[in-house]
């Protein structure tokens, strides 16, 4: 089993050494082919551990001892369980696709070789994190992940920054450092809590670490959850670490799709259900009623931009931002498998979802703006298909025990928000189902039925390559059949993961929930139907109206934060240079350099290259040294 | 008539010289293959001379710890097999640094002769490590520093012979107090045999001022000596002249195998001292050591000319391992080896670097051959060789986690450990002179990287690696690798080194 | 007797060698410095050490300073050397302090206490058999090792005074720049030089 976890882990690794080595060179398929297979290789082995992990446990190893300093031991290990391993899955199965897709979409890119090589390593990265059996591991994946985002964010850096009115997100580099800086923030917090646990615990293993907890100060106890959360919410781009995410979408499309929707902005979540024995702890109560309370907020939050966004990809990461907020939310109420749960159905749905955008901005000639699509079922039927089964799945249609992945999953933490007889969040989680079922399908009528609002350039789109719309086939069944699997893996993770169970009235009134919920989807998606299936009409009075303006600006966050961080920050930093740095730092330390440099310039005239004068220094050196030692002598002996 | 001596040749435990025979006779072979066939391509005698010293190490390897040979004259302890093989790993990585561009060899490598010289030399500093006699450790001394005189002679400038001809002087007269300091041993004790001699010193007793003249006056002699190989100030002088004058990878050499040799001396003659708890001897190394690097330090500020900024380096360095001889615990005579076999990569590596950019003519300086402005703006013109150098200069500074910061780390720790367990707050200062020399150390080494990095190329002169050669980037290529992935081999290394110094009782 | 004999040697030695430092004609100093020699192999011979007496006096007198002399015929020995001394009195200061040093160091032991060597002669041995003994049994292997630095510097002065060292393929001059002609020059002498 080691070995088959070394292959998991490693397969992504040699694929980017393998694409790096042509990084220079001109496009070559091959490069897209291995990493392709050798991600498959790392899928199956993934299974293979899933199934062994399911009948005989968890694997767990140690390749190396890492870090030997004193007292301070970190072996560098890695631990394949229940969790660990559903992430894997999910992980190697969403590259896999997306590398299979990616193949296609970055066809006539020029820098084709080196974007397998980063989304390869992308995956390395990002089984580390799953798999490392520390925190230290753990934090070494997370930047891992952090850079590789950072770097195909910014894939296509040579494109030039434009005004914030024209292009929300100014430019990929722009975004890519907008990404990484917000993410450094948070790391900071992720990085004190590491630091609490380790002075606390003494240890960064997971068993270790969780053991000890009950043997800490409720204060340790709180302050390490709340840091850990920092982490996890700038990774999973919680408000107020948001902005990032949507900006994040001047990536290629197949890196929307991998890193910003089905794998990376997770860690976040992964990172709260890894670390659940200390958010379950009584003294954290409420950090993790914080938690839930944030993650509904982000819900709604979310859902709201996503209503009046025009912007393709924006929309679906809004719905992912809204999404996040829903795992959150369970977590939050110590719903720690069905966090995770949705968590994989989501990577599923909300992957299609995001290459099905892509399959329409290859058509469309990298448009993104849905007003100007429309009517593109005829030409994109397979694309359609896979769009509207996502957009089924993320608003949760079923009913009675029968539906599509979201409806499991999603109303599972709706109904768990019931259970805890929390109905403020209640309410707030179903009307943003309501509210999802409304931007998801309001983006599908716009893209797909009416008229052909592009008919007047000199667009002709067409479907995507055969075996592209083949390779998206997988995460199309899973979105579709990933919810009836719901009881077994409950079963499967509930081993590691606290069992929640509703309460009995809860279970009594389920069916009703239910229906509440599902009212609340089929109205969003009628009232979708009903406003853009005939095709758009624009509403010259709604769009100016201050609520719409609010959302379609995003609150005007980004442009606050401009003001309120960059701008100070900005001046602040030239302030720092001008004045404290280049006048009183570098001053001082000029002095202390000029001092030392000229006491250099005095000593330099020892060194006169004449060598007499170095053999009278070595007698001079001579008679220093027997009357320095002769003194030293009878000083310790005076001490003595 | 006298009785015939009669000698059981299994008593001599004549292995324990086959590591120096093996170069003797690597050398003597080397001479008679010159004598029979003339012209040779110099390539065989590099290629002759690596396996000679690979067959050497093998005999180091070879060889069991703690065993004396050779009417005890012979000592085979850790220290000296953990000695000869930094001596013969930077040897071998020394050697194929002959091989520059075949359009472009170099004097001393137009002669076999050289290798030869190179070989007896080997075997000189082997033997000065490998025993704890005074004359053997005196007759190896001189056998290598002959050599070694010689082998700078033999670049063949100008500044080559004036380097050549003060290195000899001052060695002259190193080795004049050299003898002055074993005479005076040998008149207190009768003994010129180092377990001998600290026999004897304990048993006499050494609290009285008359009973510890002679041996104070002759551990300073001793000093003096070993200060002028190891370069300590004030007999420094020669370091900066003579690297300047030799050529670059001899200078790297030097910078390192001499004075492992001559620290392991140190060790054997002043741990006599140290165990006797003579503390005036650890102050003495101690204050001289503090100097040294404080000194050079400055020193190396104001040098115009990258070499001569390592060699002051090399003795800021060569500081630093000093103090932590005066502890005498096993950790820090632990992490001097280890200082010196992660140093040897960076060291090496930075010179060589200087090496393949060496030209034939003084194209950028009167006197210098690598003047800083001849490296400004190489970002541009030679990225990869300006990303090495730049690694080179970080780890020399002691930058994590490239290999000279463990030495560092594992060094200063050793004083601090020192401190704690003896409870001296002085030791404790020290560490704290240490670490802030080397926070200027990093000046002068960054200041190469901001040359070759954020200032613009001075003139229509390119650098041009007129010396590049495949044996050359593969020599560098792996002192890179070595000086990068030290991370990941230092705990084992430390453990090696640990194991073999503390089995000797050092 | 013998105590005369010593510090009548010991006048004349110190003399002698106060000759050598000081004087600045070099046939004087080197003269002599031989003397010193001799009579310090009278020291030896006092001392029972007849064969080293003997090597005294052939190796110093006879090798060493013959060498010297034939190296002096190269240049003008009648001239004067000029010599950049800098202060007489740091050299005077340097040269007494270490001295007096050195008879503190040196004198320490015998007022401390008697030493016995460690490994007396062996009984009814003479002189250069005990030498001899010690030589080639304990003492072999730093003696066939001082044969090797003999070799050593027998190569190197015969390198260090070749023609091969007569031009130097280290250096070309500062003003030309490195083009494919010099290149081919410098292959040339290299091939020269190999002859």
């Amino acid at each position: 089993m080691e070995n088959l976890l070394y292959i998991a882990l490693f397969s992504p690794l040699v694929g980017s050494l393998f694409a790096a080595l042509f990084a220079m060179s001109p496009k070559n398929i091959i490069t897209g082919i291995v990493t392709s297979a050798l991600l498959l290789i790392s899928f199956i082995a993934s299974a293979i551990l899933f199934e062994h992990v399911m009948t005989v446990g968890a694997v767990h190893v140690t390749m190396m001892d890492w870090i030997m300093a004193g007292d301070m031991l970190i072996p560098f290990g890695f631990l394949v369980d229940q969790i660990s391993v559903t992430m894997m899955v999910v992980v190697t199965l969403v590259s896999t696709v997306v590398h299979i897709y990616s193949i296609g979409y970055m066809d006539h890119d020029k820098s084709f070789n080196r974007f397998f090589s980063y989304l390869s390593a992308f995956v390395f990265s990002m089984m580390v994190l799953v798999m490392s059996d520390n925190f230290l591991g753990l934090f070494i994946g997370w930047e891992g992940v952090g850079v590789c985002s950072w770097l195909l964010i910014g894939f296509w850096y040579h494109k030039e920054d434009v005004s914030r009115d024209v292009n929300p997100s100014i430019s990929p580099s722009w975004a890519a450092n907008e990404a990484f800086i917000m993410n450094r923030i948070a790391d900071l917090g992720m990085l004190i809590g590491i630091f609490i646990l380790y002075w606390n615990t003494g240890s960064l293993q997971y068993d270790v670490v969780f053991a000890a907890l009950p043997n800490l100060s409720d204060g340790i106890l709180v302050a390490a959850a709340i840091a850990l959360f920092v982490g996890a919410m700038g990774k999973s781009a919680q408000f107020p670490l948001h902005t990032w995410l949507t900006d994040a979408m001047e990536g290629p499309t197949p890196v929307s799709a991998l890193i910003h929707a089905a794998t990376m902005v997770t860690a976040g979540v992964f990172l709260i259900i890894r670390a659940n024995p200390l958010y379950a702890m009584e003294a954290v109560e409420w950090v993790s009623y914080f938690i839930a309370s944030l993650g509904t907020f982000v819900a709604i939050f979310a859902a709201s931009m996503a209503l009046v966004c025009r912007d393709l990809k924006r929309i679906i990461a809004f719905s992912t931002l809204s999404q996040l907020g829903y795992m959150f939310a369970a977590a939050g109420l110590g719903a720690y498998w069905i966090a995770l749960f949705h968590l994989a159905a989501h990577a599923f749905f909300k992957a299609l979802l995001f290459l099905g955008a892509g399959n329409v901005m290859h058509a469309m000639n990298d448009e993104l703006d849905i007003f100007k699509m429309g009517g593109l079922k005829k030409v994109m039927r397979w694309t359609y298909l896979y769009m509207g089964l996502a957009s089924l799945a993320l608003s949760g249609i079923g009913i009675a025990g029968v539906g599509l992945a979201g409806y499991f999953s999603k109303d599972a933490i709706i109904e768990t928000a019931f259970n805890e007889q929390n109905y403020i969040l209640w309410i707030i989680l179903i009307v943003t189902a309501g509210m999802t079922a409304f931007y998801s399908f309001r983006q599908v009528f716009l893209t797909f039925h009416g008229s052909k609002r592009y008919a007047d350039t000199e667009i002709h789109p067409h479907d995507m390559y055969k075996y592209v719309l083949i390779a998206m086939s997988p995460l199309a069944i899973l979105a579709v059949i990933a919810g009836f699997f719901k009881g077994w893996f409950e079963e499967f993770v509930t081993v590691l993961l606290p069992a929640y169970k509703m309460s009995e009235e809860t279970h009594h009134i389920a069916w009703i929930l239910g229906l509440v919920v599902i009212a609340f989807a089929v109205g969003g998606i009628v009232l979708a139907y009903i406003k853009y299936n005939k095709g758009l009409k624009r509403n010259e009075e709604l769009e100016n109206s201050l609520v719409y303006r609010l959302l379609s600006n995003q609150y005007y966050i980004p442009q606050l934060y401009d003001k309120i961080f960059s701008k100070p920050y900005a001046a602040f930093s030239r302030f720092s240079w001008l004045t404290l740095d280049q006048k009183i730092v570098d001053a001082t330390v000029d002095g202390i350099g000029n001092m030392i440099k000229t006491g250099g310039d005095n000593t330099r005239k020892i060194q006169t290259g004449n060598l007499s004068d170095y053999l009278r220094w070595m007698a001079r050196g001579v008679v220093l040294l027997v009357i320095v030692a002769f003194i030293s002598h009878q000083l310790s002996q005076g001490a003595n | 008539m006298l009785e015939p001596i009669s000698v059981s040749l299994e008593s001599l435990n004549l292995i324990t010289l086959s590591p120096m025979l093996i170069a003797i006779g690597g050398a003597l072979l080397i001479l008679l293959i010159d004598l029979f066939k003339d012209n040779l391509d110099k390539t065989m005698y590099v290629m002759l001379t690596m396996l000679i010293l690979f067959i050497d190490i093998g005999a180091t390897f070879s060889l069991n710890i703690n065993e004396r040979g050779f009417f005890d004259l012979m000592l085979v302890d850790g220290i000296s097999v953990v000695s000869q093989l930094i001596i013969l790993v930077t040897s071998l990585l020394f050697i194929p640094l002959a091989l520059t561009a075949s359009n472009n060899r170099f004097h001393e490598y137009s002669y076999p002769e050289y290798f030869a010289l190179f070989l007896f030399m080997v075997a000189g500093l082997q033997f000065m490590v490998s025993t704890d006699n005074l004359i053997l450790i005196f007759v190896g001394l001189e056998t290598a520093s002959l050599s070694l005189y010689t082998l700078i002679a033999m670049h063949n400038t100008k500044g080559s012979h004036e380097a050549a001809i003060k290195y000899f002087t001052m060695g002259a007269m190193a080795a004049g107090f050299f003898l002055m300091g074993s005479v005076v041993v040998y008149a207190t004790t009768g003994s010129v045999e180092l377990y001998e001699v600290a026999k004897i010193l304990q048993s006499q007793g050494v609290d009285g001022l008359s009973s510890i003249i002679a041996p104070l006056g002759g551990a300073v002699l001793m000093l003096v000596a070993i200060g002028f190989k190891v370069s300590l100030f004030p007999f420094h002088m020669w370091t900066p002249d003579v690297y300047e004058g030799s050529s670059a990878p001899m200078a790297g050499y030097m910078s390192i195998v001499p004075k492992i040799a001559m620290i392991v001396v140190a060790m054997r003659f002043f741990g006599i001292y140290i165990n006797l708890n003579i503390e005036a001897v650890s102050y003495l190394i101690i204050i001289v050591s503090v100097i040294t690097m404080t000194l050079s330090n400055m020193m190396a500020l104001v040098q115009k000319d990258v070499k001569r900024m390592l060699a002051y380096s090399s003795i800021s360095h060569a500081g630093f391992v000093m103090a932590a001889l005066a502890l005498g615990t096993t950790k820090a005579n632990s992490s001097i080896f280890l200082y010196y076999g992660l140093f040897m990569f960076t060291n090496l590596g930075a010179f060589a670097m200087l090496w393949i950019s060496r030209h034939k003519a003084k194209r950028f300086h009167g006197r210098y051959d690598h003047p800083y402005e001849k490296f400004s703006g190489m970002i541009s013109a030679h990225p990869i060789a300006a990303v090495i150098m730049a690694i080179f200069m970080l780890s020399l500074s002691g930058i994590p986690p490239f290999s000279v910061f463990w030495g560092k780390l594992y060094l200063i720790s050793s004083v601090v450990d020192f401190s704690a367990a003896t409870g001296e707050s002085k030791y404790i200062v020290l560490a704290i002179i240490m670490v802030l020399n080397s926070a200027v150390a990093a000046y002068y080494y960054l200041k190469l990287i901001v040359y070759m990095f954020l200032k613009p190329p001075v003139n229509e002169l390119n650098l041009v690696y007129t010396n590049k050669s495949l044996a050359l980037a593969t020599v560098i290529g792996f002192l890179v690798m070595a000086t990068i992935l030290s991370i990941f081999y230092v705990q084992p290394l430390m453990e090696f080194v640990t194991y073999l110094v503390s089995s000797s009782g050092y | 007797m013998t105590t005369f004999a010593f510090y009548f040697f010991a006048t004349l030695i110190t003399l002698l060698f106060l000759v050598t430092v000081l004087s600045r004609n070099v046939l004087y100093a080197m003269t002599a410095l031989a003397a010193g020699m001799v009579l310090i192999s009278g020291l030896f011979f006092m001392l029972d050490a007849a064969f080293l007496g003997a090597v005294q006096l052939v190796v110093y007198v006879g090798a060493v300073m013959a060498l010297y002399s034939f190296a002096m015929m190269f240049f003008d020995a009648n001239k004067d050397i000029k010599e950049r001394n800098g202060s007489a009195v740091t050299v005077f200061l340097l040269g007494g302090a270490i001295a007096v040093m050195l008879v503190v160091i040196f004198t320490a032991p015998l007022i401390g206490q008697g030493v016995a060597s460690l490994y007396p002669p062996a009984e009814g041995a003479t002189n250069p058999q005990a030498v001899g003994l010690v030589l080639f049994t304990k003492y072999l292997v730093p003696f066939e090792v001082a044969a090797v630095m003999l070799l050593v510097a027998m190569i190197s002065g015969i390198i260090l005074a070749g023609k091969k060292m007569d031009f130097s393929l280290s250096v070309v001059e500062a003003t030309k720049s490195i083009d494919s002609k010099t290149i081919d020059n410098m292959d040339n002498t290299e091939k020269k030089g190999d002859k």
